[in-house]
């Protein structure tokens, strides 16, 4: 069977989480598994998360409420999952490509003996998977040699599941939150700026090393943003200026992203930029540099100043 | 005293111009620039600082896996003032897991306090070897390293990790696996004393088949082909037209 690792914020499904749904689906039907099913692990938000869980069309999803906080370590997921893939017998275990996952997954598949693909975009009829390299310049075709497989998934690959009318059965697990922690979070943050998250997000806008300092950064790229009900992105140059979190990072070392509408404001077009872009149904640029990079991966240009440009294009956006 | 074991990849500089194999298997190697993984660079660099601004480091060995060529990265490694290299030897395709243990065998070798590397390889993009030599060797993991503090008896560490919503510190005991990001610092170019001194520094050769690994690659690239989408490229003349552009993008994809 297929266990697909569910994350949720609070009672909510992530959205990411219900591409990775959607990708299980392909693969129960391309690769020829009996089942597909999905584990939440957490606290008592998880039997609410998983109730909505079942809706997606998988064929069982499970809970462990026992994990107390929504913030443990990802090493209690890394051990959860070992155990939970053990004891239902899961032959191909799938989660999303955030950072938890990423920090737990490599190390449940070694547990497992299994092998694992990163990123996966697609599953080939004969068994094999397809995902991306040199970021985003190639696509591999990558075969797993052990019984047991691991994939993450590139969430713009793959369409949000649908709401279904009939839910599946929900049930619980018992397994134990193991003993000692090898990690402790000790503090975090969050760069919440109460616009739409960056992965799920329709809209895009993202700002690159055309903005001088922060300020700037937050005058323009967000003024635009707001006015479309855009998440904001920035290039690897702008976060390395400090114009920018990390968090917003946009490219090959950051998020891919698939939004219906991308906005590359002074972004010049470096490839591990346009890796984290590939998904966007279209492109608009608007950068100085008649000769930018960004413009051959465009869809519509505007040659000119962003600092101009963005005011006008706000005002003008408001008026039609 | 401390040891930090530094693992790094020999890539292509390929910005811009890749080209596949006639095999279609892999990349077109001849013509290209090789670099030293700039996330391993941001590593190195992590490891040096340890030692400058902590103390207390006997040794930064720096690890490299493949074939002879890997022995330019190492000079680099050394020149930026790591104090051995380990080169092993093999022709064949590494993926992460193989990659991992082969780290594995040679951390086993001596006693480490610490290996540091890069969160992922900028050619395969699969960032998975640290995840997974943590857990070979059954030691903490903290991925994705923005600052990076150790204590004095280099017991224990306090990392912040980036992670999707902003960042998280934990703290983790001694030895340890640490991933690191972008934003953790800038690396040194080598002095030319350090350039020098490189050449005296050791350099030893390592046969695959010397590590006693039992096992092969558990994924294997089958073959490759380029991406790429063919955007529209139009040019608009006016903001004003641009507004429009949007707005119709915007109303289309709602239907």
């Amino acid at each position: 069977m297929i266990l697909v690792f569910i994350e949720h914020s609070g009672p909510e499904v992530a959205l990411w989480s219900r591409s990775v749904i959607s990708a299980a689906l392909e693969a129960k039907s391309a690769h020829g598994y009996r089942r597909a099913a999905g584990l939440l692990v957490g606290g008592k938000n998880a039997v609410l998360a998983a109730r909505e869980a079942s809706y997606y069309g998988l064929d069982q999803v499970y809970y462990i409420d026992t994990v107390q906080t929504a913030s443990h370590p990802a090493c209690v997921d890394a051990a959860v999952l070992r155990q939970v893939c053990l004891r239902l017998g899961v032959m191909l275990l799938l989660a999303g490509a955030s950072s938890r996952a990423k920090s737990f997954m490599p190390r449940t598949a070694h547990m497992l003996g299994a092998g694992m693909v990163s990123e996966a975009v697609a599953f080939l009829p004969d068994g094999a998977f397809r995902r991306m390299m040199y970021a985003g310049s190639a696509y591999a075709e990558v075969e797993v040699l052990t019984k047991i497989k691991a994939a993450t998934i590139q969430q713009s690959a793959f369409a949000a599941a649908p709401k279904l009318d009939a839910g599946c059965e929900v049930c619980c697990l018992d397994e134990a939150c193991p003993a000692p922690l090898q990690e402790e979070i000790i503090a975090c943050s969050s760069a919440d700026d109460g616009r739409p998250e960056l992965r799920d997000a329709r809209v895009v806008v993202s700002g690159g090393r055309a903005f001088s300092n922060a300020g700037e950064f937050a005058a323009h790229v967000g003024a635009l943003a707001d006015c479309l009900g855009a998440a904001v992105g920035a290039s690897r140059s702008a976060v390395d200026a400090g114009c920018a979190p990390n968090s917003a990072q946009v490219g090959q070392t950051g998020k891919v992203v698939s939004p219906d509408l991308y906005v590359a404001l002074g972004i010049s077009g470096a490839i591990q930029h346009l890796a984290g872009m590939h998904g966007a149904k279209t492109v608009v640029a608007v950068n100085s540099d008649p000769a930018a990079p960004v413009f051959e991966e465009s869809d519509y240009y505007l040659v000119g100043d962003v600092c101009s440009v963005v005011p006008e294009l706000c005002r003008e956006l408001k008026s039609i | 005293m401390a040891r930090i074991l530094v693992p790094l990849k020999r890539v292509p500089d390929f910005e811009g111009r890749l080209a596949l194999s006639a095999g279609q298997r892999s990349i077109e190697c001849s013509g290209l620039r090789w670099i030293m993984n700039p996330f391993d660079e941001i590593a190195l660099e992590g490891a040096l600082r340890l030692r400058e601004t902590r103390g207390g480091v006997e040794e930064i060995v720096a690890l490299s896996a493949g074939g002879v060529e890997c022995a330019q990265q190492l000079r680099t490694a050394l020149a930026m003032g790591a104090d051995r290299a380990v080169l092993v030897r093999c022709e064949s395709e590494l993926d992460s897991y193989l990659t991992a243990e082969i780290i594995a065998a040679v951390y086993k070798q001596a006693r480490y306090d610490m290996v540091i590397a890069g969160k992922q390889a900028v050619d395969t993009d699969a960032n998975q070897t640290g995840q997974i030599l943590a857990a070979i060797l059954g030691v903490p993991l903290a991925p994705f390293a923005s600052a990076v503090s150790v204590d004095e008896r280099w017991s224990s560490a306090e990392v912040t990790c980036e992670v999707d919503s902003g960042w998280e510190t934990l703290r983790i005991a001694l030895p340890a696996v640490i991933t690191v990001d972008l934003r953790l610092n800038e690396p040194r170019y080598p002095s030319l004393p350090g350039m020098i001194s490189a050449k005296m520094k050791p350099l030893q050769e390592v046969p695959l088949n010397a590590l006693g690994i039992e096992y092969g690659v558990r994924v294997r690239t089958r073959s490759m082909q380029l991406a790429g989408k063919q955007r529209k490229r139009i040019k608009v003349e006016t903001v004003k037209s641009l507004a429009h552009v949007i707005r119709e993008v915007l109303a289309r994809q709602e239907h």
